[in-house]
């Protein structure tokens, strides 16, 4: 990794977390899907008992309701990717910098993972946390079970990914407030993965198998068409 | 304008001399936007440690001439080298060596001044030790030092644009192109910015500059070149272009309006563009020094006393409007 792209890294997260008002509202959406996550599962743990086949199987469901948080959290730092730096102006210059296309998109690109994959660590940490402080079941019990291990830590980290990436791409040709719009579709995305994996009556551990299988090459061919459809010109042209 | 490159190598004493070419060399620069041209056939070349003025009504085709040389957009036919670089095949390496002040640019509202400055110096990557000492050099000469810790986003437009001209220089650029540099700069900043830009020049940095402001613009300028429809109608050094574009005027100033009538009535039989203004008598298109001599004499000859008369050179404005508008 370069030094420019690190750079370019390290201020889209310092410009994204000092402000004052993305804190909270990143705050309020942790205590929203965290409540909402930790809620289905108390009731799930009500009706049929508090055992870790249970919470495991329950958690395979809720673990892409909780993915909506983390996708919301990078989703605001891959809006500032390229809509933001055109409404303020500054995109025009920073494309007359020594910077290649790559570098420019990494260093956009590795932002809002960054932001995305703590978001989701922390969202775990609150869900893994209730779970292991409640229902006396170790976060070692919750991943020994296969299929929600995929699922917590590859198909989740994955998608969100995914998303972010799609954002980025997505962001270079339109304004931040259609920038938005691909947010929410990114949410309606793990809503549907939520009710699809709840409602088919398939194997868990197949589907998040089969699943992680197919994120991986499609976030690579994202990161492929993300580097190579960055254009200078294009962007410049939306000016 | 050629240079000359004396290499010296210490193991042995021994001088090299090659001719090098021109800072920035362009041939029939094209760029169309859907098949309108934005610039055409644009030719010229600038040496070191000179300014370029770039100028031309709105649309004319500055910024997008501007914008082909720094790379950001692939002209579609022609070359441009600067530095030695050419800016199709070697976009990336044109950009460390120039600097750019846009024309609608913006500042990181969150970050202070310095951190601004510091950021781009960190993007060239450039050593702490190089980065820092460009940054306090900058800030001591544009006056900036006491705004150093503060956001942008608290900014005057003023002082803006005093950090996005600073911003334009950290990486120590040999190329510098300016789109409007002393827009929204009161008299004493343009003033300050029009010396460092003569200072900078002494240094062998090269500026493309486009204004709309012509004064300043022959203030800042050696050269220029004035664009029209996306072309370029004329160029050279500014001296060369009053000269060739626009002929000097001579002046006479008479004791009172019936003498500048009496003058104006006997020079308008002998010679043409003879105007008056009240006890003011104007021969247009005077350019010999020979007519001058020969309306004194005239007047003299016909007793009508001549309190002052002097030649009064073209001014940039008159060379562009009378380019302009042919």
């Amino acid at each position: 990794m370069d030094s420019a792209t690190l750079q370019i890294t390290r201020k889209e997260l310092s410009s994204y977390y000092s402000n004052l008002g993305t804190i909270f509202r990143n705050a309020f959406f942790l205590v929203l899907f965290g409540a909402l996550t930790i809620y289905q599962l108390t009731r799930v743990v009500a009706q049929y008992g508090s055992t870790a086949q249970v919470i495991t199987a329950s958690l395979d469901v809720l673990l892409a309701l909780a993915a909506i948080f983390p996708v919301n959290m990078a989703g605001g730092i891959s809006v500032m990717a390229f809509p933001v730096e055109r409404d303020q102006k500054t995109l025009e210059y920073l494309l007359s910098l020594p910077l290649s296309n790559r570098q420019i998109f990494l260093g956009k690109f590795l932002a809002a993972a960054i932001a995305g994959i703590a978001g989701m660590a922390l969202m775990y940490l609150v869900v893994f946390g209730f779970i292991t402080l409640n229902y006396h079941v170790s976060l070692a019990d919750v991943l020994s079970d296969e299929a929600v291990s995929i699922m917590a830590l590859a198909i989740c980290p994955t998608l969100v990914i995914m998303l972010i990436l799609l954002t980025i791409i997505v962001s270079s040709h339109i304004s931040a407030r259609e920038t938005y719009i691909v947010n929410i579709f990114s949410v309606f995305v793990l809503m549907g993965m939520n009710i699809a994996v709840a409602t088919l009556n398939i194997d868990r551990l197949e589907f998040n198998a089969g699943l992680a299988v197919l994120l991986v090459p499609a976030v690579l061919a994202l990161y492929v068409i993300g580097t190579r459809t960055f254009n200078r010109e294009s962007l410049i042209k939306n000016l | 304008m050629s240079h000359y490159v004396v290499c010296r190598l210490s193991f042995v004493k021994c001088v090299y001399k090659f001719k090098v070419k021109e800072l920035i060399e362009i041939n029939d620069l094209t760029k169309m936007y859907d098949n309108v041209h934005g610039i055409h056939g644009i030719d010229f070349e600038i040496g070191d440690g000179v300014s370029l003025g770039l100028l031309g009504r709105n649309g004319a085709g500055k910024t997008t001439l501007v914008r082909a040389l720094i790379g950001l957009i692939k002209p579609d036919s022609g070359s441009a080298v600067i530095n030695g670089f050419n800016v199709i095949t070697r976009p990336d390496s044109v950009r460390k060596v120039v600097g750019y002040l846009p024309e609608v640019f913006g500042l990181y509202n969150d970050m202070t001044v310095y951190d601004i400055l510091d950021y781009t110096g960190r993007l060239y990557c450039m050593r702490k030790t190089d980065r820092s000492d460009s940054i306090e050099y900058l800030l001591d000469r544009l006056e900036l030092s006491d705004i150093r810790n503060m956001k942008a986003g608290a900014l005057s437009k003023g002082l803006r644009q005093k950090v996005g001209f600073a911003r334009a220089l950290v990486n120590d650029p040999q190329v510098v192109f300016l789109d409007e540099p002393t827009s929204g700069l009161d008299p004493i900043a343009s003033r300050g910015i029009e010396n460092l830009i003569a200072e900078l020049k002494n240094d062998g940095k090269t500026f493309l500059i486009t204004s709309h402001i012509l004064p300043e613009a022959e203030k800042m300028c050696d050269y220029v070149a004035l664009i029209k429809g996306g072309g370029l109608i004329a160029s050279g050094r500014i001296s060369d272009i009053k000269k060739k574009y626009s002929e000097p005027t001579v002046i006479i100033r008479l004791q009172d309006e019936a003498s500048a009538g009496l003058a104006a009535k006997l020079l308008k039989t002998m010679l043409p563009g003879v105007e008056t203004s009240e006890s003011t008598v104007t021969v247009l298109g005077a350019g010999l020094d020979k007519t001058m001599l020969t309306v004194n004499k005239k007047l003299v000859e016909a007793n009508i006393p001549v309190l002052e008369i002097h030649r009064q050179e073209a001014s940039l404005d008159d060379v562009y409007f009378r380019v302009m508008e042919a």
